[in-house]
């Protein structure tokens, strides 16, 4: 546990320094100590994506490149000796947090290792090794950021790592319950209080669903998908408001490592990208500034897949072909004046086509039909969900279709009914249909929604409760 | 007093006019917006598209709804009951909240939640009880995990390389060059099994034919690991600082090179 302690500091760091050059930590003190672990992890995921697809063969180049950015953010923000201590208290915090977070969920937790979970073992520890190469049809099995976890954890003299993954999935959704509950409860001690409200259900449910509770001793990938897609919503929906809190550079970057969590990632990061592109204000810098955070390492990874030619068990050089493709139309739209209008409503398009898609499955395929009912059987009772989707399930439906119309009420509908859709159609692609069972990897594609979905109800609540007055103040504080 | 003053003093409408337009302004609730179609269209796309596959599920006779009925059946009295006055109780609730405003939707919606979690503890017992505990008291080195592990392929499998661990750590591991073993496996998957779970340096060499086992040499030799019989054999003889790696049908082969 020390080994992993003293990795999770090294990454957390990183991460304090590169936030030193956003506004976060003059905006939100809190925000900026919960979210340097997930914010170091995506940098150096991402610099190793790009330097194994260099065929730079050690998982240090992607730490060695994290510190380089992270001094020179520290170097070219330092405020003097009284901001420094300031700062240094900060990150003593970040440093105690995720360490007590660790020790607590791995003695709640034993490690839970599947078939999934000693195939990535022995995919992340053989890099680094003589005999690696990036022909290994491993690596399109299986996702860039849990292998390189595994490939660092080696050099770190750790047989596997289970903990580390969860914790930082754990202070992303932790990071978008803060963002979200900022921009849709105000006044700020109504935030406290639901923020609270929120943490306690959200504890009552982990502690008594197997599926959630599961997830913290599991070595894969779901934690890290559910941390990061939740962020990405949190950072989608941040953006229409005047105290912006992540500037293109950093949502370029937490978006795109959405893509290098999962093989399907490229998918839920382009709904991320429709979604952050259908605020029209961006100027064209701010575009290409965001999509090249966003895009670089997706594209360098997939790219170097895609020219060794492998066909994975998930991934092939086609269904590479198309992601990327798609990837890359929310910024092409969002770049040109004649179609700008039409990355606004993106995310309304995106979910009717998918569900005119969906529904053209179901028509013509029995797969589709039978991997829907399954996915349905799994949410409500083969799951091992207990009643967590009985009671979240109904309650989100009826407010997306009865409740409050909140603001960005579009990004929302995309992302959760978009990405639950998008999860029915891999069942309906797939060779084989989903199966029952918690194990399927539809149903634990879900959890990657469960987080999202739990704040969308949350978001509905607090705009519900927003007073004329209430409103009136946040608008006079947001232009002031 | 002129009239312009005398308005000024007696018909000022300006706090009434503040109040109008607070109340009109569109700015009042920043987060609540007015439906326009283009947000209508995706929730009649979803609906219709979940009812198509209402009505496919049924029609079709030839899917496994049945199967799924059987699963759901085992909680009907949580789901059918549940489910329903959940989704009617949250509806009407919205609709007082859009003519009473307050806490007319958070209270409901709570209630449900709260509900909803003493429903999940009637059926906790069975919805936690899994091959798989999630538990404090379970292994934490990766053999003991494996060990552990359900499936006997598994146990074999991947057990068989990392207990190799103990016996290869840091030691030199030669593999032939494009071979296939008798489980299928290329000799580029066996260096990283070899590399990844018993942690030794693994190296390609071209010159030899690991179909050639040197049984003459290894009568000598010490076996000192034998793996699993329930996959082909893994043997081990002699010890030394570099390996070789042999295989036939039946065994695979590491030979110490000394």
């Amino acid at each position: 546990m020390i080994r992993e302690i003293l990795l999770a500091s090294v990454l957390t760091i990183g991460g304090f320094g590169i936030l030193l050059k956003s506004k976060i930590p003059e905006k939100s003190p809190s925000l900026w100590i919960i979210l340097s672990l997930p914010v170091g992890v995506a940098l150096f995921t991402v610099f190793n994506a790009i330097a194994f697809a260099l065929n730079i063969n050690t998982a240090l180049a992607g730490l060695f490149l994290m510190y380089a950015v992270a001094i020179f953010c520290a170097v070219s923000t330092y405020g003097g000796k009284q901001n420094f201590y300031k700062q240094f208290v900060a990150l003593l915090v970040a440093l105690g947090m995720v360490s007590i977070l660790l020790i607590v969920i791995s003695e709640l937790v034993s490690p839970i290792l599947t078939n999934d979970s000693y195939a990535i073992l022995l995919t992340g520890r053989s890099i680094g090794s003589p005999i690696f190469t990036m022909d290994s049809p491993l690596l399109n099995s299986y996702p860039m950021m849990v292998l390189n976890f595994q490939a660092i954890g080696e050099i770190f003299g750790l047989d596997y790592i289970v903990y580390l993954p969860v914790v930082t999935g754990l202070l992303a959704i932790a990071g978008s319950i803060s963002i979200v509950s900022d921009t849709y409860f105000s006044p700020k001690r109504n935030a406290r209080i639901a923020i609270l409200s929120l943490y306690m259900v959200l504890g009552i449910f982990w502690i008594t669903t197997w599926m959630l509770r599961s997830q913290l001793g599991y070595l894969n990938s779901h934690m890290l998908m559910a941390g990061f897609y939740s962020l990405g919503l949190s950072i989608c929906i941040s953006r229409d408001s005047v105290s912006q809190k992540f500037g293109s550079l950093f949502s370029g970057l937490l978006i795109g490592v959405v893509a290098l969590i999962r093989l399907e990632g490229l998918l839920f990061m382009s709904l991320l990208l429709f979604a952050i592109f259908s605020h029209g204000y961006f100027s064209k810098k701010q575009i290409i500034k965001l999509t090249v955070a966003a895009l670089i390492a997706p594209i360098i990874w997939f790219g170097r897949l895609l020219i060794e030619g492998n066909r994975g068990d998930i991934i092939s050089p086609k269904t590479i072909i198309l992601m990327l493709t798609l990837s890359l139309i929310p910024s092409l739209l969002a770049t040109f004046k004649f179609t700008k209008q039409l990355s606004v409503w993106m995310p309304q398009i995106v979910t009717i086509g998918l569900s005119v898609i969906w529904s053209f499955y179901l028509l013509t395929s029995d797969k589709a039909v039978e991997s829907s009912l399954v996915i349905l059987s799994n949410l409500f009772a083969t799951g091992y969900w207990g009643s967590f989707w009985w009671t979240f399930g109904p309650i989100a439906l009826v407010l997306m279709v009865f409740g409050p119309r909140i603001r960005d009420e579009n990004v929302w509908l995309e992302l959760t009914a978009g990405g639950t859709l998008t999860v029915l159609l891999l069942g309906a692609i797939r060779t084989n249909p989903y199966r029952i069972g918690w194990g399927d990897s539809g149903n634990r594609m879900i959890f990657h929604l469960a987080p999202i979905v739990l704040l969308y109800i949350f978001a509905k609540i607090g705009a519900s409760l927003i007073s004329e007055d209430d409103s009136d103040s946040a608008k006079v504080k947001r232009t002031s | 007093m002129s009239k312009s003053q005398l308005e000024s003093k007696y018909l000022n409408f300006q706090p009434l006019k503040g109040c109008i337009g607070k109340l009109r302004s569109p700015e009042k609730r920043r987060n609540i917006k007015k439906v326009s179609l283009i947000e209508i269209a995706p929730i009649a796309a979803l609906i219709l598209s979940v009812l198509i596959l209402l009505f496919v599920g049924v029609i079709k006779p030839h899917t496994r709804l049945n199967e799924f009925q059987t699963y759901l059946y085992k909680y009907k009295l949580q789901i059918w009951y549940f489910v329903p006055t959940c989704s009617v109780v949250v509806a009407l609730s919205s609709f007082a909240w859009k003519k009473w405003r307050s806490v007319f939707l958070l209270l409901p919606v709570l209630s449900m939640v709260v509900i909803g979690i003493s429903v999940g503890s009637a059926i906790s017992p069975e919805q936690n009880e899994h091959l798989w505990p999630t538990d404090r008291s379970g292994p934490n080195s990766l053999m003991d995990i494996v060990l552990a592990h359900p499936t006997a392929k598994t146990r074999s499998g991947y057990g068989n390389y990392i207990q190799l661990d103990e016996f290869l750590h840091g030691k030199v591991v030669k593999v032939p060059s494009e071979f296939i073993t008798s489980q299928g496996m290329d000799s580029k998957t066996l260096g990283f099994y070899l590399d990844s779970f018993a942690n030794a340096k693994v190296e390609i060499d071209h010159s030899y034919d690991p179909l050639i086992v040197p049984f003459s040499n290894m009568t000598s030799k010490e076996i000192i690991f034998e793996g699993s019989s329930d996959s082909p054999k893994f043997l081990i003889f002699g010890n030394a600082d570099s390996y070789h790696y042999f295989s036939n049908k039946e065994t695979n082969y590491l030979v110490a090179d000394q």
